[in-house]
């Protein structure tokens, strides 16, 4: 791992690899699978390693892929250090069971921002991670965005309304990254009130008063969801020399 | 089969996030098949094609350095695993090639 300079802030990258808690089974883990010739999850893991200020890793894991895990980062990974951490039923609760694992350190200041990803887009890229902690150093929250062209709103009865102005919304990706006393705090204060944000952002916003703030995203960061995403993802590294 | 996984992805075809059969030939995909509805992506063949040799070429000029890095940290288990490696080197190659010609 290269060791941050001085000046930048303490980050911890959690990458989060449980998927869903209701599927117990250690297979069926899109994290796990080969893409050109790595696992996705080691893809995303190395370009986490790049990152200068990050000084620790974090994975979160479904206790039924936890061996596997281990088995995978050891073999392909193995200077990387790493912390595993049991997720919970939903993305919500693998981001709130990470926060836990850090509390001690965030409360002393030995963790000063976080950032977190998800181990389905494993094209972000070291730039990408390196843009979200210093937009989360400077402004206390960073999520990358990129612009939507192609939405309309369609009033009842099937007709088209004006389109928003351009640059009015955007659709976000991950790495996202916060300050991490601010972001342990809200999820805190939402675990208190039984409330589950779709994406880190959405709880910050709700229980904070932090300035989330974007980035530009990148459209060659994908999540794979679809079958097809796998092939476009495995050209893209090979087109990329497999270099992030 | 040597090179199947299976994953939890969600299909274009009927929309369910159902389990897939996702089939590899050394390290290039060759196909995916959702089990729910039998819809499959596969490989373009000659793209498929040009992708394994070219890969296959990368395995086997990287093969020394990787048994190096291997040895060097558990030296014991990689001196012991050996035999049984080499021995399923050509069931392994056919197997490859199997999947990538029946695609």
């Amino acid at each position: 791992m290269v060791m941050s300079t001085s000046r930048s802030p303490r980050t911890v990258g959690v990458v989060l690899a449980a998927g869903r808690g209701t599927r117990v089974g250690h297979d069926g883990n899109k994290a796990y699978l080969p893409l050109a010739g790595r696992r996705m999850v080691t893809w995303t893991l190395e370009s986490l390693a790049r990152v200068p200020e990050i000084e620790r890793v974090v994975v979160v894991v479904r206790q039924g892929d936890l061996p596997r895990a281990r088995a995978v980062i050891g073999r392909e990974l193995p200077e990387l250090p790493v912390e595993y951490v049991l997720g919970g039923d939903t993305r919500h609760q693998s981001e709130h069971q990470a926060l836990q694992h850090l509390a001690v350190d965030i409360g002393s200041g030995a963790v000063q921002v976080v950032l977190i990803h998800d181990a389905a887009r494993p094209l972000a890229g070291t730039a990408m991670m390196r843009s979200a902690v210093s937009v989360a150093w400077e402004f206390g929250g960073a999520v990358p965005a990129l612009p939507v062209s192609d939405l309309i709103e369609v009033q009842e009865g099937g007709s088209v309304r004006q389109p928003p102005p351009a640059g009015a919304l955007v659709r976000v990706q991950t790495p996202q990254a916060f300050r991490a006393p601010e972001l342990l705090a809200a999820y805190a204060a939402a675990h208190d009130d039984g409330f589950e944000g779709t994406d880190t952002s959405s709880c910050v916003e709700r229980y904070s008063d932090v300035d989330v703030h974007t980035f530009p995203g990148e459209e060659r960061n994908l999540k794979v969801t679809y079958a097809h995403d796998l092939f476009l993802a495995e050209k893209l590294l090979a087109m990329g020399e497999y270099r992030l | 089969m040597e090179g199947r996984e299976t994953a939890v992805l969600q299909c274009s075809s009927c929309g369910l996030e159902s389990e897939h059969v996702v089939q590899y030939a050394g390290r290039v995909l060759v196909f995916t098949e959702c089990t729910s509805c039998r819809f499959a992506w596969h490989h373009n063949e000659a793209d498929l094609r040009n992708a394994y040799v070219h890969d296959l070429g990368a395995r086997v000029v990287s093969k020394p350095r990787r048994w190096v890095r291997r040895l060097r940290r558990r030296p014991l288990r990689t001196v012991l695993k050996l035999p049984v490696a080499m021995a399923a080197q050509p069931v392994k190659f056919i197997r490859e090639l199997i999947a990538v010609l029946r695609s």
